[in-house]
C-alpha cells in the first residue's frame, strides 16, 4: 500500500546499496529495529544512526524472514504505524528538514533530477521533470510514473498541446516500423473518512524515499 | 503488482474512487535521451501522434514510465533499464522524494558515483524491494 511496491524487504536493499556505495548508506537512519536483522544491517551502513531524530518509521523494514513470523496483529499496528506517520508528515519539522535536501536535489547535477509537483486542490496530480532527446538535445518534461514502464513523447502530433520532439532536426534519430499503441488505467480508493488521508498520503509521506531494486543488475 | 502514486491522467472523482484512462499512439523510434545528466543512446521510446485528452490537460509534454520493463506495451526496455545495463549506475536502485503541495522540491535520484556525501538524516524513510511479475 507504500505506492511503488508491495513487498517491504529493506535489509538487503540496504546491504545492496552499502556493497554499491559503501558509506552513502542509503537513509538507514530510518531503521528503529523492527527486526533484528534489518536493525543490525541498517547500524552498520549507518553509524551515525543515534542523530535524536526521535521514533523512526519502520514500516517496511521487516525483511522476508521476519515477515513470516508477523502475527496480523503487528501487521495491522504497523499498518496503524503508517497512518500515524502519515499524518505526522504534516508536521513541520519533517518537512523542513527535507526540504533542504530536495532543495540541493532540485539543483539537478548528475544523478539528481528534480521534479515539479502538479498541485490541484488538495491533489498532487503529478510530478514531472525535464528529459532532453535528440542531437543537438530538445528539451521536454515528463510525467514521472512508476505505474508504467513506457516512454513517449509527441510528435507530428495535430491534437497535442505543449513541445513536440522534431525527429528531422535529430543527427541521431532512427526510426522502426513499429507501431506502438499505450492505454493507461487507474484505479484509485480514497479513505472517505479522514481527508488528511488523501490519495498523495497514502503511497505515503511527504517525505519518503523509495528505493527501488530491480532485477536487472 | 505496482500501485500507482502518481499516475498519467486527470481523475474523474466520486467522493472515494478516482478513476482514470488515457492512450496514445505512434511509433517506435530510438534517440539519444538524457536527464539528470545520465543518458543512454538509442533508447526506445514512442513518438506519439495521438494522445486523449486527458493528456492535454497537464502541463508536462510526454511521460516516463519507471516500472519494470515487463509491462512495458511497447516491449521495450526502460530508460533507466537501460542506465543499468549500460553500467551507469553505481547501484540499480533510484530514490524518490515527493514534496506535498509544493510545486517545487521533489526529486528522483539514482546513484552515480561511489563517492558521494552521506544524504541528510532522512528521519522517515520507507524501503520497498520491488519484484517483477
Amino acid at each position: 500500500m507504500s505506492g511503488i511496491g508491495l513487498n517491504p524487504l529493506a535489509d538487503d536493499i540496504i546491504k545492496l546499496a552499502d556493497r554499491y556505495s559503501p558509506g552513502v548508506g542509503v537513509p538507514a537512519e530510518a531503521s528503529s529495529g523492527s527486526s533484528t536483522e534489518s536493525s543490525t544491517t541498517a547500524s552498520s551502513s549507518s553509524p551515525s544512526n543515534a542523530d535524536g531524530k526521535g521514533r523512526q518509521h519502520d514500516a517496511g523494514l521487516a525483511d522476508s524472514h521476519a515477515s513470516d513470523d508477523r502475527t496480523p496483529d503487528d501487521e495491522e499496528a504497523q499498518a496503524q504505524d503508517e497512518m500515524t506517520s502519515c499524518n505526522a508528515a504534516t508536521g513541520s519539522s519533517d518537512i523542513s528538514s527535507h526540504n533542504s535536501f530536495a532543495t540541493t536535489g532540485a539543483g539537478g547535477g548528475p544523478g539528481q533530477w528534480p521534479l515539479q509537483d502538479e498541485v490541484s486542490g488538495a491533489l498532487d496530480v503529478l510530478y514531472y521533470g525535464p528529459i532532453y532527446v535528440g542531437t543537438p538535445s530538445q528539451a521536454f518534461t515528463v510525467d514521472f510514473d512508476t505505474g508504467s514502464a513506457d516512454l513517449w513523447l509527441p510528435a507530428n502530433c495535430h491534437n497535442c498541446r505543449g513541445r513536440q520532439f522534431e525527429a528531422g532536426r535529430s543527427s541521431t534519430y532512427r526510426s522502426t516500423s513499429q507501431d506502438v499503441s499505450i492505454t493507461y488505467v487507474g484505479h484509485f480508493h480514497l479513505l472517505r473518512s479522514n481527508p488528511e488521508r488523501s490519495l498523495t498520503c497514502f503511497p505515503s509521506l511527504s517525505t519518503l524515499f523509495f528505493f527501488l531494486r530491480t532485477t536487472l543488475t | 503488482m505496482f500501485s500507482v502514486p502518481f499516475h498519467p491522467f486527470f481523475f474523474s472523482s466520486n467522493d472515494s474512487d478516482l478513476k482514470g484512462t488515457g492512450r496514445v499512439s505512434g511509433t517506435i523510434v530510438r534517440d539519444v535521451v538524457s536527464t539528470a545528466g545520465l543518458t543512454v543512446a538509442g533508447q526506445a521510446f514512442g513518438s506519439v501522434n495521438n494522445k486523449s485528452d486527458e493528456f492535454n490537460k497537464q502541463p508536462n509534454d510526454g511521460l516516463i514510465g519507471m516500472a519494470f520493463g515487463t509491462i512495458a506495451q511497447s516491449r521495450q526496455a526502460t530508460f533507466f533499464e537501460n542506465l543499468i545495463k549500460e553500467r551507469k549506475l553505481a547501484a540499480p536502485l533510484f530514490s524518490v522524494h515527493l514534496s506535498r503541495h509544493e510545486e517545487r522540491g521533489s526529486s528522483v535520484r539514482v546513484f552515480v558515483t561511489y563517492r558521494r556525501a552521506r544524504p541528510p538524516p532522512c528521519p522517515r524513510c520507507f524501503f520497498e524491494r520491488v519484484g517483477s511479475k
